[in-house]
């Protein structure tokens, strides 16, 4: 017993330090949240945890209102677009300085467009921005860019993942070194409300306030980001207050909902949740079967249970948080089997011997291509084949890691039948597009429809809000009797924040990251 | 002895050859490839450049060749998706799993040398069986789950011990590091000393029941100095021998112990690296644990001679 009680006073030694320091916080305080691998910090490159990092470091032209996910001026003041829509002067803001202390000017702005541009220098977004033609400037603070067709989403392009990067330090690089420019990254310079401070490789990067943001003082001393890859880590670390925000899947809910040191905070975001068709194959190139296996499967329970209800049912790859462009009108189809059976005899698919529906020697049998590690797309592919098969429709799995999977179902002809799987997409339309457009490279679903093609042409390139709201309700409704894929859910964001947390935006964290000097802690 | 040495050294250089090799076509054979290259906005041509800039667009012969050529000149290659030098990811993470596999191995060693000798010569009595049965739990607990365990104990009900990583970021400090040891070291240090006192004990046991023992004790050697001398340094023997397994694991990492409490070190570089598929991160790690393999097996062999008198080395 008296070792026992040494062991437990030598503990509190041991702890007396920590303690100490943590009654000493500065007034503004720490966020910090986890990333699941080291950042490059570096906006050419995708990957979620570089994006996050990226987003507080450096700034866009744009950024997405949080309330609209309109694209509203970051580093542009104001703009104006010509009558014929080609060419958009955008004014920039006077009080910018790079965090080294250097001004901010529409020549840092030529650089970076020179460099999304520069097909040596690889850049992930670079198809966003093909129609732009010529960037120049007139003065420090104006610049004019003229695309070669009308690109009603340019702005909304604009706030999506495009940092702008200080010409005065990289201007000297070779396209070979823009790369992975290992000097800049290992002090990189931005514009946005936090500057770089410390990396510890394989543990977290660490941000501080930069005191002459723009936008105005952030309320926080520094933003942390932890490397924490595992989800059950990332809940303790939440739970035991070294975390401030973790984003969960619905299944993790029931862990951490009755803690009281966590705030659940539920925000719709631009993301879908479907079950992907390869198209190409015989049987899912019928629409009739597409249709059936919607309407065969009951997509108000896979909302229920798989995502706790938060979120609504989906009707298209258009989210409902896309506003103007989303067409609430349509009716999301309803589970229906019975009418799931009629569609599929009507158009000759007959119930075979086996139980399994058959036309012409083929048979609706497939396999559903999902990761297991992933709950959500998992579960979403279990409740499918149980429904599938009550219409005759068999389904048996394969299972994969989820690299893997996008290799197959990006390959031409996609190697896969079907699969759970979700998009996350900018809030305009127009980055929608890609994914339905005939022969683009990202189509795994192989869906080709002249009209759609064309419906996408008009809405991208006509300047008044509404004729491309009719050209994007006209895509959704033709979306909605073709089927191309099995769209289940528009599932919220669920934020799991600490209760010392007083302001984090009402928004997808990926765009509240954007506006991360309004973060307050208590 | 040196002849031998020397012999052991080219096989040694030879088997790390075959292992790279082996890694290198199985890590180019595995589905998916380095997620650098799948991010779905990338156009085919963004993604052609970058597979030329890494040089993965030449044949996979050719692709080792290079890292060969490479790694003579002292350079493991750049991160595929961290983008830093490979040597400067683990020249980060090996001090820090070290750090941690050090210290783990040393309580372990403390406590399970001790308690193996102890267990081997009360042997049958509540308390041999007392440390039997609790190093069978220590075997059967699952790392992932003991380590959380921990964690839901020691720092979310009892919220006296962090979580998890190596530091609190900001406020880096030796006690603030120390906090942050223990709940990892104590997970890993369960696992080696329940493994270690069953091997201490078996081995103490066959000792004991040895003429030469049984020699000492009619000659009335004290019982101390029989058990400390006579029998413990041949009860070393398979001691050695499990040691010989654990060093490589203690540079190799802990991966689900690395995971479990977010610690830098190799065990979750490799695997986050086999999660990006990064092949040059891969190799490397690879390369230095199989020559750590090979050294420790080399070294416990020599020891053998010192504590084995039939073993000598011709």
């Amino acid at each position: 017993m008296r070792k026992f009680l040494i062991a437990i006073l030598a503990a509190f030694v041991l702890l007396a330090p920590t303690t100490a320091v943590a009654q000493t916080q500065p007034s503004g305080g720490t966020f910090a949240l986890p990333i699941t691998d080291d950042p490059q910090m570096w906006p050419l490159v995708g990957g979620l945890f570089n994006i996050l990092v990226n987003k507080a470091l450096y700034s866009t032209l744009f950024r997405y209102d949080l309330a609209t996910l309109e694209p509203v001026g970051d580093l542009v003041d104001t703009y104006e677009i010509s009558a014929d829509g080609l060419v958009y002067t955008l004014r920039l803001r006077g009080n910018v300085t790079w965090h080294d202390g250097a001004p901010f000017t529409s020549s840092d702005v030529i650089f970076t467009m020179g460099l999304w541009r520069n097909p040596e220098v690889p850049f992930f977004l670079r198809s966003n921005f093909r129609l732009v033609e010529e960037v120049s400037a007139p003065d420090a603070t104006t610049v004019v860019v003229r695309l070669s067709q009308p690109q009603a989403s340019f702005p909304s392009l604009l706030a999506y993942l495009t940092n702008m990067l200080p010409e005065h330090l990289l201007k000297d690089l070779t396209p070979q070194e823009l790369v992975n420019p290992t000097t800049f990254l290992r002090n990189p310079i931005g514009t946005g409300p936090f500057k770089f401070a410390e990396f510890r490789a394989g543990a977290f990067v660490r941000l501080e306030r930069h005191d002459a943001y723009f936008a105005g003082t952030p309320h926080l001393d520094a933003l942390v980001y932890r490397v924490v890859p595992d989800a059950n880590s990332q809940l303790a670390l939440l739970q035991s207050g070294e975390l401030d925000l973790v984003v969960i899947e619905a299944f993790q809910l029931e862990a951490i909902e009755r803690n009281r040191s966590i705030q659940i905070q539920s925000v719709p975001i631009v993301r879908h949740e479907f079950i992907g068709i390869n198209g190409s194959l015989p049987g899912l190139s019928d629409v009739a079967v597409r249709r059936a296996l919607t309407l065969a499967l009951d997509r108000q329970q896979i909302l229920e249970t798989v995502f706790r209800g938060r979120g609504q049912v989906a009707t298209g790859p258009f989210p409902a948080s896309m506003g103007w462009a989303f067409d609430a009108t349509i009716e999301p189809l309803p589970y229906d089997p019975e009418e799931a059976k009629r569609v599929l005899e009507d158009a000759g698919w007959t119930l075979g011997g086996d139980g399994v529906r058959q036309k012409d020697g083929e048979r609706l049998s497939f396999t559903i291509l999902y990761d297991p590690g992933n709950p959500t797309r998992a579960r979403t592919a279990l409740i499918a084949q149980q429904y599938w098969a009550e219409i005759g429709v068999q389904t048996d799995f394969e299972t994969s890691d989820y690299g893997p999977i996008v290799a197959r179902i990006r390959r031409s002809p996609p190697e896969y039948a079907l699969n759970p799987n979700y998009l996350i997409t900018p809030p305009d339309p127009d980055g929608v597009a890609n994914y339905y457009l005939s022969g683009s490279t990202v189509n795994s679903w192989v869906y080709q429809n002249p009209e759609i093609d064309r419906l996408f042409g008009v809405a991208a390139t006509a300047s008044d809000r509404a004729a491309r709201q009719a050209a994007y309700h006209q895509i959704q409704a033709i979306i909605h009797d073709e089927q191309p894929n099995v769209f289940t859910v528009y599932p919220d964001e669920i934020q799991a924040l600490s209760a010392s947390v007083a302001v984090f935006p009402q928004a997808g964290f990926r765009d509240a990251l954007a506006w991360a000097h309004l973060i307050q802690k208590r | 002895m040196t002849t031998y040495v020397v012999r052991r050294v080219i096989e040694s250089v030879a088997l790390v050859l075959v292992v790279t090799i082996v890694t290198f076509a199985l890590i180019h054979a595995a589905p998916g490839g380095p997620s650098i290259l799948l991010d779905p906005n990338m156009s085919p041509a963004d993604t052609e450049r970058l597979r030329a800039v890494y040089g993965l667009d030449r044949p996979v012969v050719e692709q080792y060749v290079r890292w060969l050529g490479q790694l003579l000149r002292g350079n493991l290659g750049f991160s595929l998706g961290v983008g830093r030098p490979v040597s400067e990811l683990m020249s980060t993470a090996l001090p820090a799993t070290l750090l941690l596999s050090g210290t783990a191995l040393f309580v372990s060693l403390v406590l399970a040398i001790p308690l193996g000798i102890a267990a081997a010569v009360y042997r049958g009595t509540w308390f041999d069986q007392l440390i039997t049965s609790i190093s069978f739990m220590g075997l059967s607990l699952p790392v992932f789950w003991y380590g959380l365990i921990l964690i839901i104990v020691f720092s979310i009900t009892l919220p006296w011990l962090p979580a998890g990583g190596m530091f609190t970021p900001g406020r880096e400090s030796f006690p603030d590091l120390l906090a942050h040891l223990i709940l990892p070291t104590v997970t890993l240090a369960t696992v080696n000393v329940a493994q270690l006192v069953r091997y201490t004990r078996s081995a103490m046991i066959g000792v004991l029941r040895q003429d030469y023992v049984r020699t000492a004790r009619a000659k009335g050697v004290p019982a101390v100095r029989v058990v400390t001398l006579h029998a413990f340094r041949t009860a070393l023997i398979p001691v050695v021998t499990l040691l010989g397994v654990l060093i490589p694991r203690l540079v190799g990492g802990a991966a689900v112990t690395e995971s479990v409490f977010s610690w830098p070190g190799m065990g979750r570089l490799a695997i986050s690296a086999a999660f990006r598929q990064d092949y040059p991160t891969i190799m490397g790690i690879t390369l230095m644990i199989s020559l750590i393999v090979v050294a420790s097996n080399l070294v416990v062999d020599l020891l053998y001679a010192r504590l084995d008198p039939r073993v000598s080395f011709r």
